[in-house]
Parts: structure tokens; C-alpha cells; sequence
């Protein structure tokens, strides 16, 4: 397992935050393509993530998905009382999953998965004007999770599988101090690993409805030892600017969700899910340096919990073909006066679509294709006294392939 | 069925794929600053590092409301520009440089181009009119005046910064050369170096006169300000006043503290022997009831020089202050001598309430001037940078000298990030009087001062 986790922390894909704060939503291409639901239907081995209830009433005897993202996101900020304004430039996140899941009898089934369901990768411009904040961020995560599910009958599954986190944080800021060569920069970067369960129970109430529920347990990554460094520090201050260590924690917030799945005659399955996230577990960002040197720096956060209103269909178009439409609302957990342009949140819609075609018995692709747009939001970080308004949108074709038997 | 598919992705894109821009919405309100001028000191000059030079010209105060009012139709914004890379000051010196000497981060005069002002062919007389016509050192007194700019007084006499670019020197004034422009607004802002020229020198010169290092006298002020307000807002032209901060709690007076003598046991005690017995300080202090003079090992008061003080020398009150040109005194005192401080680099507390009063007299003159314009009250503001420092855009900005960032290698005029502060002040008054939107310049995104 462990070399399994570095071979994927070396090969570092970037995560760019699709779901409001830090979240990535992007956990299965068909339910991508369905608004993002699934807690409430029997959809295959992505059920490891969405309900490991419901992974039990997989139909295959084996089922293996994996797929990516391909996340074009890009933030507009409108300085307050300026006519400045910035964009952000960031790279194209690639988050992904896989899944594997075998039924070892008619009770039983166990899977893994490996998925990045939370990231943020965010680049303003070097020289922006809220670079003392933030210039850019990466953060990334993986969450492995070997998971068993039981049927206790034929209606009833329940599941439970326990989250192995690896994550890294990376992010640059400047400094207001100018050398000969420009402004001075810091960049933090460090690791955590952390552990965390994921709980589900599904119910098939009748032959056309069933419901599921889903506990993702939150996870605290606590970094030690993680490196800060500094860039372009004058000669003259260098004493007060040597490189040191830094001690933080981040949580990735704990998850209910309940999901609702209806068949309406043969063809159209409708899905909903309600997402309950805990983010107020995320009160402030703390820094402590080892350096005596550097004061601790304290951000607060103080986010709030939000739910996440989700609906999605599905229709079988033909035997080889179904499509898949949906839609859903995202509250941002972040205040007004606590809107920061490392994590410019906002409410956010939803529009996906996508289809799946099996090209025989055993291989289909998923596709999908996943528009975001963040309604405009005018806030700012008060500690830091940094107003504006932020416009967000981002486009995510997503791919992915099943093969199941 | 693919036609299904691309249908709904288009749909998908037609969305939106253009990310909104909530533009500044740009408006002059009830103003009308197409034809904008910028009359004052050293500050609105873009004065800084103890010189002038075209990069603080460019980003000073005034040339900075000259740009941002250009988002609101200024069309003026000609400056009496230094030539790229000279600069001079006051005292035919360059710009200060920050260097380390003797281990320690020190603002250090580099060489000025003193031929700038000296040498008449490079004078700009030739292109006027300038949109800003503020003159470093000037007074308010003095803007008024066209002696000021009046060559043949001979060195010393004139003020050779107004000279190379009046459009007549010795005849035309200051003001005169703004309403060449035919302005529809102006700034003016004077007043400060009628109070700082006197404390800059240390209080040696008079509390109420019109010679150079005098606080101006109030009649003289009232008579300037007025005039040159009455002349600028002729034909209903609108413009914004700002008044004068509380110069004393500038870097330049606040750097050096009053307890700075810092004495090895050896020193103290040769002091102590040398007061005793050479000056018989503290019997005669004794006899006359004054207080006694002990020094200690570690940090002790500054003895001052004061002629109004009975021993003729004294230590300092907490409250007095010592200017940042006393560094260059005690550098000078012959190795291993402690001497008092002279009455030019200090200012007492008689000397300061004198500031104090003229201050709150040139104000209250000011703001009678300015009933019917835009008032930026920076006094007040001033004050309230000096106690909690200004929070902009993740940076804070305070008035400790250098690394507060406000103020420039001087301690007396703002750096360039500082300037971007002060002329978002004028931009607030002006935004208020007139109800217009102007956008307020980027502090953060101006040039900082350089560290070695």
C-alpha cells in the first residue's frame, strides 16, 4: 500500500478546487454527468466513494472504473473603489479516480478506490495586487480506500471503508520588501498524512425507489516539519529571513449526504442527492514557524456548514447508449468579510452532461461534461482588508472507462 | 443521437463563456476635472528621498492625482520632470540611498546634479505651462510671491526648484502659472512647510514671522492661503484643500527617542566625574531647586543646549524630541566625547506647542478657505496612521521610519507608496464633495523603497 501511495504522490497531478471551498466534486464521470449524485442508486463500483452501502448490490462480480478531469477554471477580481483587476491564470487541474470492486459472494463485496476529493490549485499573477495574500496554491490530496460492503438483504446493504489520506500544500506569497532583484516572496510547503472512514447504508424501499445515506468522516491533515522558505530576501535583512519550519493543520471537512434514486418506467432513472458539509471544523488557518524570528501567522476562516442540492437523470438511449443530464446549487461556506483570493468561494451552479457507451458487454466510457458558474460575489478578507468582486466559471470535460464482469 | 449529445454541449457553452468583469464605473459627479492643477509644496511635488527626482515627481502625491483623475477626463498631467536618473535636493545633495554603514541600515546622500538648478540652460522655463506647478520647500507664503522664483536675489535667496520652470521668473508667481492651464479643478494643498521649515531647524528661528526657519505668521498665512484660494477658484472652477497634519509625529522627529544616549560604565562614571567637577551641574542645580543630573550605564536622557534654561543645559522631557539630524551631530562629536545636544536638532516642549498652535491656527484658516471646495482633512487621518497604521491589501502601513513604508528615506515626505495613501484621501474628499468616482490609486503596487 505505502508504495502504491508514493508512486502516486511523485506523480503530482494538480487539483483545482471545483466544489465550493476546497471540495472536488468530481468522483465518477456518470455521476459527474448526473449532477454529481449517486448516494441513492446502485451505480456501479464509484458506489466506494458515494455509499459503500450501496456497493453490495453491484450487479458484476467485478467492476473496475477509473477516469480524470480536465478542470479550465479562471477567477476574475474587481478591486473595491479601484480600477484594478486581476485573473487568474491557473494551470489545468486533473483530478481522478479509480475503483475496483469484487462481490466474493452473494452478501459480501470489498473494492478500493483512489480519489482526490479535495484539491485547490489557484495562480493569480506574481505581481497582483493581493500578492502580500496569496500568489498561488496548490493543495493536493489522495484518499485510498479498501472498503467492505454486506448485504443484510436483499433491499438492505450497508458498507464501510476506511480513508488513508496522503496530502501536500504548496503556496507562495509576497513579501513587502524590495531588493535590488524585486520584491521578496515566502513559499510554505509540506506534507500530512491523516485517517478517516467513510460509512453507508442503502435501502431499495421499492422495485422503482431507493434511497442511501453516506458518512464521510472528516480528516485533519496536520503538517510538521513542512519547509518555509525565502526568495529575493535584501542582504541586509537576511538575518531575519533565514529559512525555517512551520507546523499547520488543515481539515477536509466530514460529509452527510442522503440520496434519493427513482426509476420512471424502463429508461429514465431521476437522482438527488442532499450533501451536508461540515465545513465549520475550519475556523482559522494557523502557521507556527520554528524560527523565532517569524511570528505565528494566524488567518481565520470561521466557515460555515452548507449543503449542496443536487439532481441528476439518466436515460437509456439504446443498448449502447445512455445519456445523462443534471444540475446542482453549491453553497459557499465562506462569509462575506472572510472572502479570501486563495479560496474566492462562492454560491455556485451547476450544469453537467454527459453519456456513457458500452462498446460491448464488459468496456463502456463514461463522459461528461460539467459547467460551473460562481455567481458574482463582492467580499473581502477583512484581516486582511482586501475588498473586491470575484467572478468565477469553470469548464470539466471528464472521461472515463468501466470494465465490469 | 450524437446530434443530442452536441446539441447539449452546446447549450452547455452558449451558457457563458465570457467570465463577467465588474468594470469601476468611472464618473465626475458634479465636477468638472478635464483641466486639472496641482498647486503646493514638496509634497504635491512628489519631493521625496530628500531630492527630487522624475521617479518621485511621477509617483508623488500630485502625480498620482494627475493620473487618477484622468479616469475621470483630466487631460493635464505635464510635469516640471528632473531628467531620468539625476536627482537633487535641498542641499545640492542627491537622492537618499538606504546602505549599510557600520553594520547598520542607513539612509546615505548620493551625489546631486546640482547643475540642475544651477545652470540656467537646464531649466524648463520653455515648456510651460506645467499642469503641476508645486514647488519643493515652498511655503504657502511663497506661492503667492514672485520673489520666490527670483534668480537675481542671488543664491540662497530664491528658490531655484520654482525657477527652472516659472514661466517668468521673478515676475510670475506659482499660482499664476497654474491658472495658465485655464483649470477646471485644482488641488492645493501649502501650509505644511510654514510650520515644518521652523521645526525642521530645530525651533530656532520665530514663532510667528516670514524668514526662513520662522513659523509663518497667521496674518501673512490667512492673507496666502486666502488669496491663492480666491485666485484659483475664480469662474466657479472647483477644487480639493487639504489641511496640515501634525508634522511633530512625523519619522523625522520620532526616530531618534529621547533616551537614546547609550553610555558603557566607563563613559557614565567620566561624565558623572566631569559634571561634578569641571561643571558643578548638580550643586548649582540644587541650589536654584532644578533638577539633578546622574549618568548610568545602559541607555540615559540627552542633555540639550536651551538658553531659556538658568544652567543653560538640561536633559530632555519624554515628550520633547529629537530630530533625525541629530545622528549626523553625534556622529560628529570628537571619539569618546558625549556633548548636549544643540537647540537645531531638538525641539522642545515650548517650541513644540508652538507647532502645536500655529498648526490648529493654519487649519482652522484653511478650512474657512475651503468651505465651498473639497476638504481632506489629513490631519485627522494623519493622526489615525500614526496610532493604528493603515491595513491595505495584506500589507500594514505605518509611520516607523523606513520599514513602515509610509514615509521616504527623509522621514519627512512620503515614499512613493506612501504618496499613493495621502493622494486616496484627496480621492475620498473629492469623491465626497462632488459625489463623483474616482478610483483610488494601488498602494501596493507601487515602487517600495530598496533595501541593500
Amino acid at each position: 500500500m505505502m508504495r502504491y501511495l508514493s508512486l502516486i504522490v511523485v506523480s503530482s497531478v494538480m487539483l483545482t478546487s471545483k466544489a465550493e471551498g476546497y471540495q472536488v466534486n468530481l468522483q465518477g464521470q456518470k455521476n459527474t454527468a448526473m449532477g454529481h449524485t449517486g448516494t441513492g442508486l446502485v451505480n456501479g463500483a464509484s458506489a466506494i466513494h458515494f455509499n459503500p452501502g450501496a456497493l453490495s448490490m453491484m450487479e458484476n462480480s467485478y467492476d473496475f472504473s477509473a477516469g480524470a478531469s480536465f478542470v479550465m477554471s479562471t477567477v476574475n477580481f474587481n478591486k473595491a473603489g479601484s480600477n484594478y483587476s486581476a485573473q487568474t491564470n491557473s494551470p489545468v487541474g486533473t483530478p481522478f479516480y479509480f475503483y475496483g470492486a469484487a462481490k466474493l459472494n452473494d452478501s459480501w463485496a470489498v473494492g478500493l478506490s483512489v480519489t482526490t476529493p479535495y484539491g485547490n490549485g489557484l495562480s493569480w499573477e506574481k505581481d497582483w495586487d493581493g500578492r502580500y495574500l496569496i500568489q498561488d496554491i496548490t493543495l493536493r490530496s489522495f484518499f485510498i480506500q479498501p472498503t467492505v460492503s454486506y448485504q443484510i438483504n436483499e433491499k438492505l446493504g450497508i458498507g464501510a471503508g476506511a480513508m488513508i489520506v496522503a496530502g501536500s500544500v504548496d503556496l507562495n506569497k509576497a513579501l513587502p520588501i524590495t531588493g535590488a532583484n524585486g520584491e521578496a516572496s515566502t513559499n510554505l510547503n509540506g506534507t500530512a498524512t491523516a485517517f478517516g472512514y467513510n460509512l453507508g447504508i442503502f435501502y431499495q424501499a421499492s422495485e422503482k425507489f431507493s434511497l442511501g445515506l453516506n458518512y464521510r468522516s472528516e480528516v485533519t491533515m496536520t503538517m510538521e516539519g513542512g519547509d518555509a522558505t525565502f526568495s529575493n530576501i535584501p542582504n541586509s535583512l537576511m538575518g531575519q529571513f533565514a529559512n525555517t519550519t512551520f507546523d499547520s493543520e488543515l481539515p477536509l471537512p466530514a460529509n452527510l449526504t442522503l440520496g434519493l434514486g427513482y426509476q420512471l418506467g424502463d429508461k429514465l432513472t431521476l437522482a438527488a442527492d442532499f450533501q451536508y458539509v461540515f465545513w465549520s471544523t475550519y475556523e482559522e488557518l494557523v502557521f507556527e514557524f520554528a524560527s523565532e524570528t517569524i511570528p505565528t501567522s494566524v488567518n481565520p476562516r470561521e466557515y460555515k456548514n452548507t449543503m449542496i442540492y443536487r439532481v441528476g437523470a439518466e436515460y437509456a438511449l439504446s443498448e449502447k447508449f445512455d445519456i445523462m443530464a443534471g444540475a446542482y446549487y453549491d453553497q459557499t461556506p465562506i462569509e462575506d468579510h472572510l472572502l479570501n483570493p486563495e479560496t474566492p468561494g462562492a454560491n455556485k451552479v451547476g450544469l453537467s452532461c454527459g453519456f456513457t457507451f458500452r462498446a460491448n458487454e464488459k468496456l463502456s466510457i463514461d463522459a461528461s461534461m460539467l459547467y460551473i458558474k460562481g455567481l458574482e460575489r463582492e467580499g473581502g478578507y477583512e484581516p486582511a482588508n482586501f475588498y473586491g468582486t470575484y467572478n468565477s466559471q469553470a469548464f470539466i470535460p471528464g472521461i472515463g472507462v468501466n470494465y465490469a464482469f | 443521437m450524437k446530434n443530442i449529445i452536441y446539441t447539449g454541449l452546446l447549450a452547455l457553452g452558449l451558457f457563458s463563456c465570457e467570465l463577467a468583469d465588474k468594470e469601476f464605473n468611472a464618473s465626475s459627479g458634479s465636477a468638472d476635472f478635464t483641466k486639472t492643477v496641482v498647486v503646493g509644496d514638496s509634497y504635491l511635488a512628489g519631493y521625496m528621498d530628500n531630492a527630487l527626482y522624475a521617479e518621485g515627481q511621477e509617483n508623488g502625491i500630485g502625480g498620482i492625482l494627475s493620473k487618477q483623475l484622468s479616469a475621470v477626463g483630466n487631460t493635464l498631467n505635464k510635469l516640471p520632470l528632473i531628467e531620468a536618473g539625476k536627482s537633487i535636493g535641498s542641499m545640492q545633495n542627491g537622492k537618499y540611498v538606504l546602505q549599510i554603514v557600520d553594520g547598520e541600515l542607513s539612509p546615505v546622500p548620493t551625489e546631486g546634479d546640482v547643475s540642475l538648478l544651477s545652470d540656467q540652460s537646464k531649466w524648463v522655463n520653455a515648456d510651460v505651462p506645467f499642469a503641476n506647478v508645486s514647488v519643493p520647500g515652498a511655503k504657502a507664503i511663497h506661492l503667492v510671491s514672485p520673489l520666490l522664483g527670483d534668480p537675481t536675489l542671488g543664491e540662497g535667496n530664491f528658490n531655484p526648484f520654482y525657477s527652472r520652470y516659472a514661466s517668468m521668473p521673478g515676475t510670475s508667481t506659482v499660482v499664476e502659472d497654474a491658472l495658465v492651464n485655464e483649470p477646471r479643478f485644482f488641488v492645493y494643498w501649502a501650509g505644511i512647510n510654514d510650520v515644518l521649515d521652523y521645526a525642521s531647524n530645530g525651533g530656532v528661528g520665530s514663532e510667528s514671522g516670514l524668514e526662513p526657519g520662522d513659523i509663518t505668521s497667521t496674518d501673512a498665512f490667512a492673507e496666502s492661503v486666502n488669496g491663492a484660494i480666491a485666485m484659483l477658484s475664480a469662474n466657479n472652477t472647483m477644487g480639493v484643500v487639504a489641511n496640515i497634519p501634525d508634522i511633530s509625529k512625523m519619522p523625522f522627529f520620532t526616530t531618534v527617542p529621547y533616551n537614546a544616549l547609550v553610555l558603557t560604565s566607563e563613559q557614565a562614571q567620566g561624565l558623572n566625574d566631569y559634571y561634578e567637577q569641571v561643571l558643578d551641574y548638580n550643586n548649582n542645580a540644587e541650589l536654584l531647586g532644578l533638577p539633578t543630573i546622574t549618568f548610568v550605564e545602559g541607555p540615559n536622557t540627552f542633555v540639550i543646549e536651551d538658553a531659556t534654561y538658568p544652567l543653560q543645559i538640561r536633559q530632555m522631557n519624554a515628550t520633547e524630541k529629537v530630530l533625525l539630524s541629530a545622528q549626523s551631530e553625534i556622529a560628529s562629536w570628537p571619539a569618546g566625547q558625549v556633548l548636549p545636544l544643540t537647540d537645531e536638532v531638538v525641539l522642545t516642549d515650548s517650541e513644540l506647542k508652538s507647532i502645536a498652535d500655529a498648526t490648529t491656527a493654519f487649519n482652522a484658516i484653511i478650512k474657512t478657505a475651503a468651505s465651498n471646495l473639497a476638504l481632506a482633512d489629513m490631519n485627522t487621518w494623519f493622526n489615525s496612521l500614526v496610532e493604528t497604521g493603515l491595513l491595505v491589501d495584506g500589507n500594514l502601513y505605518t509611520t516607523t521610519f523606513v520599514s513602515g513604508n509610509v514615509f521616504s528615506l527623509d522621514g519627512l515626505h512620503p515614499s512613493m507608496k506612501g504618496a499613493a495613501l495621502f493622494a486616496n484621501e484627496f480621492i475620498k474628499a473629492i469623491n465626497t464633495k462632488y459625489n463623483a468616482n474616482i478610483p483610488s490609486a494601488d498602494v501596493n503596487n507601487q515602487p517600495g523603497i530598496v533595501f541593500p
